[in-house]
Order: structure tokens, then sequence, then C-alpha cells
């Protein structure tokens, strides 16, 4: 067999080295684009919305980001299996939504979360009547309803919600658990000090944060 | 593959020697190169069968992988070029392994398969096979999966990447952000991400794949980086077992011309960019899914969803859209299995969710120069194994028509 060339090989080595030299030094090189934000966009990061801030509960964690509606998301772990240091494989969903006025009023909104977990809506008014009184750690009152009690319409449902609705100026904030029943009976004292902690502050321009 | 036989035969010494015409130039180059025992050897049938082997075995483990790690991470791992068995042992991957599938069948072709008419069937045959590796490879590094999610009413004219990450620096005027965008895969220690146009530039010192944070609460209201969500530290958290379900984080120093160096911290499920003042201008920093701005505009009129009777099980669903394009608009349905094919974007109708605003709806897009090889490397092996048969079936006839 006949030996490689040395000046053929180095013809393809010089520019191998070359750019592998220049692949291990190179800068991040930026991307540079013009997007032009839509309508849904425009709600979450131009406009005023409500400043908030809060106490967050031990172990519960952020979500990632999913629902453009949402303010934000939470997963609650069971407080029992959190304080044993295991981890829940099924924690609570705990979202936080702002819309703007009544969003359709108490009982239009109570009743649709009951559609959610299979309850009928002529638990509504029941609902509401054993809501629970909730004062926000910025003074804006409203109530807690806990459905875990009711019955469902589907005996396979094992979900259940748990949220409190507060008018917050001309919004209205909503706070849902939506998760196992037995879960959310547990963890509505860890739900409560939460909706206590929320200090919901005047419009200001989101993202605004002093350097 | 069929096998040339690389030397040709001496006339037989009692044949009577005819006149022939000499061998060009190119085809005894081409013998030379096929005589070469390196090229022999790279043309051994024992490598396309032990490469066939890998791939099988590849897909074999790849799909018990993906059981516990998911997609995204078995994809990762089995589509790369080294596989590392217990963190030591290096096993070629389904890259390493197609390409040197390529290179073999490409090699074949240059110098063995027989430059004749009658081999014309199989040259269409191995070419098609080639050009489907090579838009396996186009598929691979250039195409590009992500999602758009729209409300009734609203209009995108971005979508966004399900698993990829960028760090963005931007400034907005009117309905328009400028936006300097920087790669999850930049973010090393000691990068050095340069924001030119604000003379300033972020010196990556930490970041996160997927991470934990923590409000001022879990260190005693002390604040040591600059966040707009009032995070406070983060811990590193293992890669979530699917790709899209990972938080990243990115603590990184802000020098600026003329101002104090201030260490950031960005986390990937902020909703709310980090406001400062760099140049005298406002610019928002922020980690997020990458994005991917449109040319044209979507808007969802309306979404449609039909349930099977007495059930909550989808039936169907459709999203009736309205496509914005320079100065006209077009008004279009997507539903499932008919997606939107428009300027090499396809837009797939994924999923939807509802809530208190209404429902929404949100499509896959698919973005990939390569979608059509599939389908033209497959009509060319069809059509060369249709010409290779109708060659040998009209030389047969010519040669059962002889007396």
């Amino acid at each position: 067999m006949q030996k490689p060339n040395s000046r053929v090989l180095s013809l393809f080595a010089l520019p191998v080295l070359a750019g592998l030299l220049t692949g291990c030094n190179r800068e991040p090189e930026p991307r540079h684009y013009r997007e032009v934000i839509t309508r849904g966009e425009v709600a979450l990061q131009g406009k005023p919305r409500i400043d908030m801030t809060w106490t967050l509960p031990a172990h519960w964690t952020v979500q990632p980001e999913g629902d453009p509606l949402r303010l934000t998301g939470f997963w609650a772990p069971d407080p029992a299996r959190a304080a044993a240091g295991k981890t829940d494989p099924n924690p609570v969903d705990v979202s936080i939504v702002q819309l703007a006025g009544a969003a359709g009023g108490l009982e239009a909104n109570v009743t649709r979360w009951l559609g959610q977990v299979k309850i009928a809506p002529s638990f509504t008014q029941q609902a509401i009547e054993e809501a629970t009184p909730i004062r926000l750690a910025s003074g804006q009152e409203g109530i807690i309803v806990d459905f875990t009690g009711l019955l469902s319409g589907d005996l396979t449902q094992t979900e259940s919600i748990m949220g409190a609705i507060v008018p917050v100026g001309e919004t209205t904030l909503f706070v849902k658990a939506m998760g196992g029943r037995s879960r959310l009976q547990r963890l509505k004292p860890e739900l409560i000090a939460f909706c206590q902690s929320l200090s919901v502050g005047s419009a200001s321009v989101t993202g605004e944060t002093a350097p | 593959m069929s096998p040339e036989t690389p030397h040709t035969p001496p006339p037989a010494a009692d044949q009577p020697s005819t006149p022939r015409a000499p061998t060009p130039r190119w085809k005894r180059i081409r013998m030379r190169i096929l005589r070469h025992r390196a090229v022999q050897a790279a043309l051994h049938p024992a490598i396309t069968l032990t490469g066939l082997f890998v791939l099988l075995l590849l897909v074999f483990f790849g799909t018990l992988y993906q059981a516990d790690h998911g997609l995204y991470e078995a994809q990762r791992i089995f589509f790369g070029y080294i596989i590392w068995v217990k963190g030591i042992i290096p096993f070629p991957g389904t890259s390493t392994v197609l390409w040197i599938l390529s290179l073999q069948l490409l090699l074949f072709m240059l110098f063995q398969l027989p430059l004749v008419w009658k081999k014309f069937g199989l040259w269409v045959v191995h070419a098609g096979l080639l050009l489907l590796l090579v838009g396996g490879f186009i598929t691979q590094t250039m195409a590009v999966e992500s999602q758009m999610t729209l409300a009734e009413g609203q209009t995108g004219q971005t979508t966004t990447s399900y698993d990829q990450w960028e760090v963005v620096a931007f400034t907005s005027r009117g309905d328009t952000n400028f936006v300097t965008a920087f790669k999850d895969d930049d973010l090393r220690p000691g990068a050095v991400l340069r924001l030119d146009q604000y003379n300033a530039s972020l010196v990556v010192k930490t970041y996160y794949k997927n991470a934990a944070a923590f409000t001022s609460n879990a260190t005693g209201g002390v604040m040591p980086y600059l966040n707009a969500s009032r995070i406070a530290s983060m811990e590193p958290r293992k890669p979530a077992k699917e790709a899209p379900e990972n938080a990243p984080g990115v603590i990184a120093t802000l020098r600026s011309e003329g101002a104090e160096d201030r260490d950031i911290l960005l986390y990937g499920l902020e909703r709310v960019p980090l406001a400062v003042t760099l140049n005298d201008e406002r610019v928002f920093l922020q980690i997020r899914r990458r994005n991917y701005p449109l040319d044209f505009a979507i808007t969802l009129r309306d979404f449609i969803r039909v349930l099977h009777p007495g059930t909550e099980t989808p039936k169907s669903f459709e999203s009736d859209i309205t496509l914005h394009t320079g100065n006209t608009s077009r008004d279009l349905k997507i539903w499932m299995n008919n997606p939107l094919r428009y300027n090499g974007y396809t837009f797939f109708q994924a999923s939807f969710s509802i809530d208190q605003s209404g429902e929404l709806s949100t499509f896959a897009v698919v973005t990939n120069p390569g979608r059509l090889i599939p389908y033209i490397s497959s009509l060319m092996v069809f059509g060369g194994m249709l010409i290779h048969f109708v060659l040998h079936f009209l030389g047969y006839v010519k040669r059962t028509a002889r007396p």
C-alpha cells in the first residue's frame, strides 16, 4: 500500500485544524431580529398590569411557562409527603389569572369551575354560601371556594378545586388550586396562607425594576 | 450493491485480435482508485451489514431508553455521533453510522457501479438512496420545530421553540421589539455575550439547564442579584425527563460603559423581563424559549371543537384562521391531518386549551428545507427499479427473439 503523500494530507489537515481551533474559541454569535408584539402578548409585556408579590409556602415550585393567560403557576406538593421528604408525583396545580372587570361574575365563574370537576351547576349557590372570606395582604377582600366536600356527578372524578376570587380594582384575580380531593384538603391551610400573603399593588409597567 | 470485477480479463490467445478503442483516461483512473486497498476495504459489504445491524440496535435500545428518559433525551443521545455507554465505552451514534453508510454509497457510485446504460436503473436507485441520506442530514441540521398558541381573535407573528432557549436583550418601540438573542448553547461560564449596540456585555457566571428558583424569603430578604421577579437564589436540578419541562437559569455580570458591574439573574419561568438602563436606553433582558419571527401573520378567528355525543372526548377540532401576507389576507382552515403549508412552514393543529377568556388553539409549526426529499428519493428508487426491470426485460426479449 502506498504511503499517503504528506502534502496532500496537510492540505486536508490544516483547514480541519484551523476549523477546530476557531471552533473552540469562537465568541457567541448574536442573532438580531424584530418581533411584532401581537395582541395577546401586549397584555403580558407592555401594558399596565397589577404588581404582585407573595410568600411562597415551603416546597412549592414555580411551573414552566405554558398558558399565556396565566400570570404564573405553581406546583404545590402534598404537605404530608413534602414534610417526610418525599416527592409528590401528583402535586396540586395552582394558577393565578387576572381578568378585566368581573370576568362574567362570581356565579358564572364558580359554575365554570364546578364544571371542570364535573359537579352539577346546581351546587353553585351552595359553593358560594359555604365560601370563606379572604383578605389579601394588600387589603383587597374576596372569597375562597372549596369544592372538596361537594359530590361530583362522575364517581371516578377524584380531582377537585379550591380557589380564591378577589376583585382587584377594575379587574378580578383568580387563584385556582386543582388536584386530588384529599391533597387539596391537606393543602388548604397553605393555600389560605398563600392567598393572604398576596400583595397586589397599583398598576405598573411590567418588568420595571429599579436597577 | 452489485460488485464489479476490477480486472478486465485479457483476450484469449487463440481469439483473433480485433482493434479496440483505447480505454478513456478517466476510466483508467476510476479503475486504479477502485483497486486501491483502502477503497476496497471501504467498500467491503461487511461495513454495510455492520452499519445496518448497528442501526437496528440503536432503534431498539433508543426505543427502550425513550420509555424512561423521554423522547427529546433519547433523540439527543441516540441521534448524535457518539454514545458513551456507562460514561466510558464509546459506541457509534446514528449520525456516525449514517455518515459511514452515505460515504460508502458515494464511493460505490463513484468507483464501482459500472457506467453502462444497462445499469442506468441501478444508478437511479443508488442516487435515490443517497439523496434519502442527504435529506436526513438536512432535516437533522436545518429543520426547526416550534409552536404557536393563539386565543380566539389573537394574531401571531412569532413561533416558539419547545425545548431550546435564548438569552435576549430587547428594546421596544411601538409594537415592535428589536431583539438581540444568544442561543442557550453559548451560555457556558466565562462566555461573553456582547451587546455592542448598548455598549454593554453580559459575562456568564453560572448556567443551569434546569433549575429551581427561590424568592428572597429563602435568603432573609437579601437580593444578591438584579431580577424582575424577586428571585434571590437558584439551585440546579436534574434535567427533566421531557426536555420542554426544563426551566433554565443564568447568572451573569452585566457590564456597561460608565456604570458599575452588576450581577443579574434570569430564570426561564419568569414571565417578566428584567428592565435595565443601558446607554440611556431602557433595555429588557430575559431568558426565554427561542422565538422565530415569521414574515407573515396568522389570526385565529374561531376554534371549533366537536365532542363525541355524551362524552368529553373530542371527535375533531379545527381552527378557522386568517393568513395575512403583505397587503392580502386569506381565510383558511386548519384541522387534524390537514395542515396549512405556506412559505416553507407547515402548521399542524396540535392541541387546544380552554381558559377564562375562551378557547386557545396550539399549532405545531415545522420548517424543513428537506421536506420533499424523502418523496423524491422514494420516487427515484421506485423509478430506478422499474427502469432496471424494463432494461433487463427488453434484453431478455431481444436474446430470446434471436434465431
